[in-house]
């Protein structure tokens, strides 16, 4: 293997796949990454730590094709040290290390054969189009929502479900659920529905921050269902010199678990519905959090719903003192008393980005709804239980 | 590729379907029926039992959409449907026993005020509840005191002794037993049945009989079995399975003990070792051979009414060789290879060592298997003074002798004088042979443990047992610590293995002891009692100088002289 | 060794009945979840496991083949679906079988199936057994387990009855010396290996790759005869003194000399033909006669006790101290 190419390109690239580089210390190969020189024209650069593998597609000069891996970190810290300047790689075969220089700086790095690095597929079917802005969105706005107790494997994933032309992405922790669902604008041949692990699709999210937003996502699943891969473009060279790349795969392995029947937990309709700006009620709630985060984090709203209506806040802690606000409103129905855990109130409307959100309600003990007010057809709304009142 | 597991398959979803725990789900349902549900269960009994299938029916029901309250659960509305699918929301079970911390209990407790998503309640079933740490107990405690009305707990457990108090004061119990065999048979049968699996009744039998009344392994083992073979399931194919022992090799190995012979029992072992036996369980079929034997010689055929011909036979043709106090003693020592096993001796090895003491240690008549004496031992008998086992007829009196004295000596050493006791000999001989033994230890080095056993006094010598009673208890402790080392003194002293039980002014302290009971207080021969005298006043003041009671004598009695 | 009727290459010495059980398991699809292999230490229980995994990862037609990219992973334990979880400092942790937990709902990454191998099962913690018994309770489809200890009777009753139970016995001494004819030993050496191996090919299978370690563990049981003709306490302490300097050379040393007392044991009863260290009969028929059953006897505990001492971290020199004092002695005799 022997190949040429910029150092602000291979830092950019290192950095985008680095992250996931793994601890698992019975797979050495997993802390390393995977430089593989491709015909014509780039490197690909993978890491995996068996959850998610990240690789990154970047433009380089090709004279002999070939792959290897190096140790992630030493190679990362290395790369960034060194000059804008071109970077050459060669692979000697014989003392099994990877040769770089680049300006007047020389290195030698132990490799492990490639061979070893996990066959990660760069492609599956079912193949539906996205744009990385939507797709970021959607990945925001379920992820939390998820569990982190790995006991209960089916709710540490999000389900994506592709029917028709519609995308949806669900998560639920069993105490709130964020239901995202798009239009896509090709139409799927084959409905889809897989559990992915959230951690995985953070990680998407992080990946499509850096994408071009102008060219469309790809997401497609392995025939044997073990993968979700998550394929963005990188942004052309902008001459600013902060490195570019060609592409950029995630693939997540799935999750095989039964998801809950989401569709049940969500209230058909309700008794009383207020409308709120979005940055008032989340100012409020940050507010409430001051005094509860470090009891309950429990947050009584009192309702009162006409136009204008009143939204109350309660908070209290024994230790600290106690907290009241009120923001105007506008709704209908009868008045009522209801309290939620504010970190989950925090968590929902930080990822909203409508001027105003609904809040929909039947009684005090029943799940409440939250929605963007206006977002059209891009349907978003979020689940949350309430806390017990009268106990 | 895999097939759904049995167990799962015919897992109970029904309180009737709850095998052989009438008593929890009649009473579970009709506190159901009249709306009556606890905030708080304890489930706790062995494992395989039903208590977390009770938990999950018991899940089903407060929650199941069914109109009516005597047909729930009824397994077919959404919400029962996802429980039996594992997707429920407000099902959640935690193991205790791999989140024992309290940070685990603390999320719970945040989130328990959170209503339910789908249902009325939600259930947090918690198991091995037993194994929490103490402080995600106390935080458990405020919420099991004041739960909030939608919540039910269920805490599991096997171990209800370790729950604290305060705990259980606050849930409903209910106490699982171990499923009867025949009713865990009948299961089997039914659940082969179903299967359409031929299956021998005495297949299932021996199945129900192995699984110690946990009808979810019994259920495992049967899965495993049908899996695994391709005709008709017989008794032969669950032995195989199970890894059991011929009872003729049982057979071989007692009667070895039966005649002390040594050989015959390690060769034996050698020839099950490359047979793949495994030593445990070879050491529990001992065990449960020996029971038999003594159940034989209470009972006769009675005692045993479901064993086969064959077996009977052989039982009748050993239990004359064993007597019913060596048998007991039989059990009690091949019940300790696994502890053996446990500290890191290899099971065969263990098992070797167990039959060579068993055959040695005169819970049969000391015969003479060795061999005869060797050329090596009269050769070095003088100068060294080999200790022998070889001599068919052991002194019978005591050395003459005393024990050489101290002095770091750069020659060899003699090794400790030895009193061999013979079958008949009693509790005398130890008692004039004892410091014998403190000298044992003195030659190893071990001074202060010599002290406190000169100081100790043999006072009964019952079934290998010697119990040893001592005045002062710091002497007491050190041997108690060191005890095992006293053994294998009085083991090269008196050429037999003696377990040696310490009594501390006449009491016995330590853990309940395996097999006949312990006379509360060991007599002496001589009126009045060690303990009693050692109590008064002024003799406690000489023993404090470090004195000690030779012999006693009654007041009217006339006192040695000096 | 090949298998007959199919060109798999299972890469296991002996045990052909329970290679053939599992090739037929694979062969018509049915699979258990779980496998519990049992039997002494070294007689290929984990070699036995990872032959499976290389059944069921490998890629060529004819799995396993033993030479493919995955068989070959799966032998240095670096396959990314196999996930081999020994004990961690002498227990197998709760830490450990957690992460277990969190891995196995997740889809394999090249194959379809994902093993995890537990070598050390007998050394489970209680916490983390229940932890595991809630993973094979319902594991998903793809995933397999491979448990092995030396009897099932170390392992919670309810583990053991989930799992299929394959008793592996040791190999016989044919079998030995017929592997290691194969792996080119000298026939007289490899004689001499089979019979020192007692049924442990992975003994064995060192012995062949290390010229040293047959001389050596013969010089070790000599050491030990020569010590009890030594009855001077000064010269047994300097001996324990220099083996207390290599802890692992010391561990070594004690199970060569419990195979000794137990050698010597079997020659009290005349058992010679289940000897193992053969070529020392001269030596040893002396202090077998000379030694009393119960000096024997206690010395091949106390053996086994100083190796207990030493996995509990006992200050070694002081636990070997005591053992050479307290071994048996003997004066040699000049006839």
């Amino acid at each position: 293997m022997h190949v040429v190419c910029l150092q602000e390109n291979l830092a950019k690239g290192l950095s985008l796949v680095g992250r996931v580089v793994s601890s698992r210390t019975t797979l050495p190969v997993l802390s390393n990454i995977m430089v593989k020189a491709e015909e014509p024209a780039q490197i690909r650069l993978s890491a995996t730590n068996l959850d998610i593998t990240v690789s990154c597609w970047l433009a380089a000069k090709v004279d002999e094709e070939g792959a290897t891996t190096v140790p992630a970190r030493l190679f990362s810290e290395f790369i960034n040290t060194l000059p804008a300047e071109q970077v050459s790689m060669s692979l000697s075969v014989r003392t099994e290390q990877l040769h770089v220089s680049c300006d007047r700086a020389d290195a030698n790095f132990k490799v492990i054969d490639a061979s070893e690095f996990p066959i990660i597929p760069e492609a599956g079917e079912t193949t539906l189009q996205l744009a990385p802005p939507v797709l970021r969105q959607m990945i925001s706005q379920v992820v939390f929502a998820s569990s982190t107790d790995e006991s209960r494997p089916n709710l540490t994933g999000v389900l994506l479900n592709a029917h028709g032309d519609t995308l949806k992405m669900v998560a639920t922790d069993g105490y709130r659920l964020s239901l995202r669902s798009t239009t896509l604008p090709v139409a799927v041949a084959e409905p889809t529905n897989v559990l992915i692990p959230a951690r995985s699709l953070a990680e998407v999210g992080r990946g499509a921050a850096d994408a071009d937003d102008e060219r469309m996502a790809m997401i497609s699943v392995t025939p044997n269902r073990s993968q979700a891969i998550f394929q963005l473009n990188g942004k052309e060279a902008d001459g600013k010199g902060k490195g570019s790349f060609h592409r950029l795969a995630v693939v997540s392995q799935l999750i095989e678990a039964n998801f809950p029947k989401y569709e049940a937990i969500i209230p058909k309709s309700h008794t009383v519905r207020i409308q709120v700006s979005t940055a008032e009620f989340l100012q409020a709630a940050r507010r409430a959090y001051l005094f509860v985060r470090d009891s309950n984090n429990i947050v009584k709203l009192s309702i009162t719903p006409g136009d204008p209506g009143r939204l109350h806040f309660f908070a209290s802690s024994q230790e600290l003192g106690d907290h009241e606000s009120e923001l105007d409103v506008v709704g209908e129905g009868e008045a009522m008393e209801i309290a939620f855990n504010v970190r989950f109130l925090i968590d929902v409307l930080s990822v909203i980005d409508t001027p105003e959100v609904a809040l929909e309600l039947t009684t005090s003990n029943r799940p409440g709804v939250i929605k963007p007010v206006g977002s059209g057809a891009e349907g978003f709304l979020h689940v949350i239980m309430p806390m017990n009142l009268n106990r | 590729m895999t097939t759904q597991a049995l167990y799962r398959k015919y897992r109970p979803q029904t309180f009737e379907e709850i095998v052989g725990q009438e008593h929890v789900t009649t009473t579970l349902k009709h506190a159901l029926q009249e709306g009556r549900v606890a905030h708080a269960y304890l489930f706790s009994g062995p494992r395989g039992t039903g208590k977390t299938s009770a938990a999950r029916v018991l899940a089903k029901a407060v929650n199941c959409l069914n109109e009516d309250v005597t047909a729930r659960p009824d397994n077919s509305c959404p919400l029962c449907v996802a429980v039996n699918e594992g997707r429920s929301l407000d099902l959640i079970e935690i193991d205790a026993a791999s989140h024992t911390g309290v940070d685990n209990i603390r999320e719970i407790i945040e989130r328990v005020n959170l209503m339910p998503s789908e249902g009325r309640y939600k259930i947090y079933v918690i198991d091995e509840v037993h194994m929490l740490s103490t402080s995600a107990f106390n935080a458990l405690l405020k919420t099991l005191e004041e739960p909030p009305a939608h919540v039910i707990f269920v805490l599991a457990t096997t171990e209800p002794h370790k729950v604290l108090p305060t705990v259980l004061s606050r849930c409903q119990r209910f106490s699982f037993r171990r499923i009867p065999a025949a009713l865990i048979k009948e299961q089997l049968r039914y659940i082969a049945d179903q299967e359409g699996t031929e299956v021998d009744d005495a297949a299932l039998a021996r199945i129900a009989q192995s699984v110690s009344g946990s009808l979810r392994d019994a259920v495992s083992l049967l899965d495993q079995l049908i899996s695994s073979s391709s005709a008709r399931l017989t008794v032969e194919d669950v032995n195989t399975f199970l890894g059991a022992i011929p009872t003729e090799a049982i057979g071989v190995l007692a009667e070895a003990l039966a005649t002390s012979d040594a050989k015959t029992s390690l060769a034996q072992i050698s020839r099950l070792r490359e047979q793949g036996v495994d030593m445990q369980q070879l050491a529990a079929q001992l065990v449960a051979y020996f029971r038999d034997l003594l159940l034989w010689k209470v009972g006769g055929e009675m005692a045993l009414p479901d064993s086969d011909a064959a077996y009977r036979q052989q039982l009748s043709a050993q239990a004359q060789r064993l007597s019913g106090s060596q048998l007991s003693r039989l059990i009690r020592h091949f019940s300790t290879i696994r502890t053996d096993v446990r500290g890191g001796m290899e099971p065969q090895v263990a098992m070797e060592l167990a039959f060579i003491e068993a055959t040695t240690m005169g819970t049969v008549p000391v015969t003479a298997a060795a061999p005869a004496v060797s050329t090596v031992v009269p050769a070095t008998k003088k100068a060294t003074a080999v200790p022998s086992t070889r001599q068919a007829t052991p002194p019978t009196t005591p050395p003459t002798t005393p024990p050489p004295r101290k002095a770091p000596q750069k020659s060899p050493k003699q090794p400790a004088p030895t009193a061999p006791l013979s079958e008949g000999d009693t509790l005398d001989h130890i008692k004039s042979n004892w410091k014998l033994v403190g000298h044992a230890l003195r030659q190893q080095r071990m001074y202060r443990l010599q002290a406190s056993v000169n100081s100790s006094a043999p006072v009964r010598l019952d079934a290998g047992r010697l119990f040893i009673d001592f005045q002062s208890e710091l002497s007491y402790n050190l041997v108690v610590k060191n005890v095992h080392e006293v053994e294998q003194a009085a083991e090269q002293v008196f050429e037999r293995h003696l377990k040696i039980v310490c009594l501390l002014q006449g009491q016995y302290k330590g853990p309940a002891l395996v097999g006949d009971p312990l006379p509360a207080q060991p007599q002496p021969e001589k009126p009045g009692n060690v303990t009693e005298i050692a109590n008064d006043p002024l003799v406690k003041a000489v023993l404090a100088q470090g004195g000690q009671i030779v012999s006693i004598h009654g007041k009217g009695e006339e006192r040695p002289n000096g | 060794m090949e298998q007959k009727g199919s060109k798999s290459t299972w890469l296991v010495v002996g045990h052909d009945w329970a290679v053939q059980r599992l090739q037929n398991q694979i062969e018509r699809g049915r699979l258990a979840h779980a496998y519990l292999f049992t039997g002494p230490a070294h007689i290929g229980k984990q070699t036995l496991g990872r032959a499976l995994a290389q059944a069921l990862l490998c890629t060529s037609d004819t799995p396993p083949c033993g030479v493919c990219r995955a068989c070959r992973l799966v032998q240095q334990n670096r396959h990314p679906d196999l996930w081999v979880v020994p004990a961690d400092g002498g227990i197998l942790k709760v830490d450990q079988v957690r992460a277990v937990e969190a891995d196995v709902a997740r889809r394999p990454v090249e194959g379809r199936f994902k093993l995890f191998i537990f070598p050390d099962m007998h050394l489970v913690q209680p916490a983390a057994a229940n932890a595991l018994l809630k993973t094979l309770e319902e594991p998903p489809a793809h995933a397999i387990f491979i448990l092995t200890a030396p009897t099932a009777a170390a392992l919670l009753p309810t583990i053991v009855s989930r799992c299929q139970v394959y008793r592996l016995r040791p190999l016989s001494r044919q079998v030995i010396e017929e592997a290691l004819l194969q792996w080119s030993v000298p026939p007289d050496r490899a004689s001499q290996i089979a019979g020192l191996a007692d049924g442990r090919i992975g003994w064995a299978w060192q012995a062949a790759h290390d010229d040293t370690l047959l001389p050596r563990r013969l010089q070790q049981a000599r050491d030990l005869v020569e010590l009890i003709y030594t009855a001077n306490r000064w010269q047994r302490l300097q001996a324990a003194k220099r083996l207390a300097g290599d802890s692992h050379q010391a561990s070594q040393v004690l199970t060569v000399w419990a195979s000794v007392w137990r050698d010597l044991l079997l020659l009290h009863y005349q058992l010679t033909d289940r000897l193992i260290n053969v070529s020392l009969l001269d030596q040893l028929t002396p202090l077998a006669e000379a030694l009393s059953v119960v000096q024997l006897r206690q010395a091949l505990v106390r053996v086994h006790r100083t190796q207990r001492y030493f996995e509990e971290h006992v200050n070694m020199l002081l636990a070997l101290e005591s053992l050479f004092l307290r071994l048996p002695r003997l004066r040699r005799t000049t006839f």
